[in-house]
């Protein structure tokens, strides 16, 4: 059998862990290869999320963003360097001179883009297209395209452009606790009962709809999903099923 | 909470985008059945997370490099069998083309009845009259992984296997030896096989 190719990633949390220790423990040539490494993703970053900007200004300000992560990292703290590269590149890049004129327009179409895309989403029931989202924004496609890889690229929510966390964003997040509370109350009801509310609820299917699915009929569809119903409620309040 | 409470939280769930910890689980194929399809419920509805999932794959993309296995010899020399036969293919076209339509000429001793070299010099192949009307067909090549190369030659009744073997530093070889009493009367009608 023909020897096959294996991908790797030569960036890993475990990986990043050891040599910020080793950087630490003042072994310096850690951190030459903790910056080779992560200089891979600074051009990534920059060619995606800043490819119309002046190159040289804003790689020299991620390498800077680069350096300000290392410095800040605290493992006992933070577990995930990577996360924490990106978030400090994508910040000093967006404090340089070369992205400062635009800040604030970029800030703006990043609320317009995350607005217009919660109208469409309950409007159409399905994922908009570039230019729906266009349309409702009021922005060229261009510009939508520039505000998604800046949403892309950043953590949510991103920073207002005075360096504040927005208080009043056009859109939620899912809170994670609230999350895993739902997806393990989920798991403890039956198999039927688990995607039958998952296919009413999350997927906006009909009862009937799910009877064809389930090969049940539509009342049976129905007084299962309000038994389910009330199991979550019992589950999700603590009062077990 | 109440199932209104309940029937709320469910149906406003799919709206909000998720979160960067669920996106990279979701990259990873790190979430159970339910957490993907509850993902899936939100990411059918989202241009925006679904950029982000997009700009998360690229970005682990950019970070993997392709490691080349080490090559099992066995593997290896399969593949140096294929590029033998495809050598061999090239130089049987150049022995039954000139032999095709004419006779073997020379009829002296030790007379060279014909000679091939590939383009690149890889393989180099050569018959020879001897002396007692017997035929002798020389190959050899600088190529040292050919070595053992088992080649199955056939020249109208005769046949036989040869094996390339080391001849110093410099190459590989072998020769087959066809008694005249043997010697095809379609010298055209030549097969050889790499085995």
């Amino acid at each position: 059998m023909a020897a096959e190719s294996q991908q790797k990633s030569i960036c890993t949390v475990e990986a990043d862990l050891e040599l910020l220790s080793r950087y630490q423990n003042g072994d310096h040539q850690a951190l030459e290869a903790l910056f080779e490494v992560h200089l891979r993703l600074i051009k990534f970053w920059v060619r995606k999320v800043w490819h119309w900007a002046d190159r040289e200004e804003v790689m020299q300000e991620a390498k800077i963003g680069l350096s300000n992560a290392v410095m800040e990292f605290n493992a006992s703290k933070d577990s995930d360097f990577h996360a924490q590269a990106r978030r400090c590149v994508m910040r000093a890049v967006f404090e340089s001179r070369a992205v400062m004129p635009v800040k604030r327009t970029l800030y703006n179409h990043y609320r317009q883009v995350m607005k217009a895309q919660d109208i469409l989403m309950r409007k159409l029931g399905r994922r908009p297209t570039l230019e729906e989202l266009s349309n409702e924004a009021g922005l060229s496609v261009t510009q939508v395209e520039n505000a998604l890889n800046v949403i892309a690229a950043f953590p949510l929510p991103l920073e207002a452009a005075d360096g504040k966390l927005a208080i009043e964003e056009p859109f939620q997040i899912e809170d994670p606790y609230e999350s895993q509370l739902v997806k393990d109350a989920l798991k403890q009801l039956s198999r039927d009962e688990a995607k039958i509310i998952i296919l009413y609820y999350y997927y906006g299917k009909t009862d009937r709809e799910i009877g064809e699915d389930l090969g049940k009929s539509e009342d049976a569809v129905k007084m299962a999903r309000t038994r389910a119903l009330a199991k979550l409620r019992d589950i999700i309040s603590g009062e077990g099923v | 909470m109440g199932s209104q409470d309940i029937e709320q939280l469910l149906e406003s769930a799919k709206y909000k985008h998720l979160s960067d910890a669920t996106l990279v689980s979701y990259r990873d194929s790190d979430l159970d059945e339910i957490a993907v399809a509850l993902a899936d419920a939100h990411l059918r509805l989202c241009l925006v997370c679904d950029r982000r999932l997009t700009f998360l794959r690229e970005e682990e993309t950019a970070l993997t490099i392709t490691e080349q296995p080490e090559i099992n010899p066995r593997d290896y020399f399969h593949t140096e069998i294929q590029r033998l036969a495809f050598y061999f293919n090239d130089l049987l076209t150049a022995w039954i083309v000139p032999f095709s339509k004419t006779a073997m000429r020379g009829a002296g001793d030790g007379d060279e009845v014909w000679r091939y070299e590939s383009e690149d010099g890889l393989l180099r192949g050569w018959a020879i009259l001897e002396s007692d009307a017997s035929l002798t067909v020389h190959f050899s090549s600088p190529e040292l992984v050919w070595e053992g190369a088992r080649i199955r030659f056939r020249l109208g009744p005769f046949s036989k296997e040869v094996t390339l073997q080391r001849e110093g530093e410099s190459g590989v070889a072998a020769k087959i030896k066809i008694p005249r009493r043997e010697r095809a009367k379609k010298m055209a009608d030549i097969s050889i096989e790499v085995v």
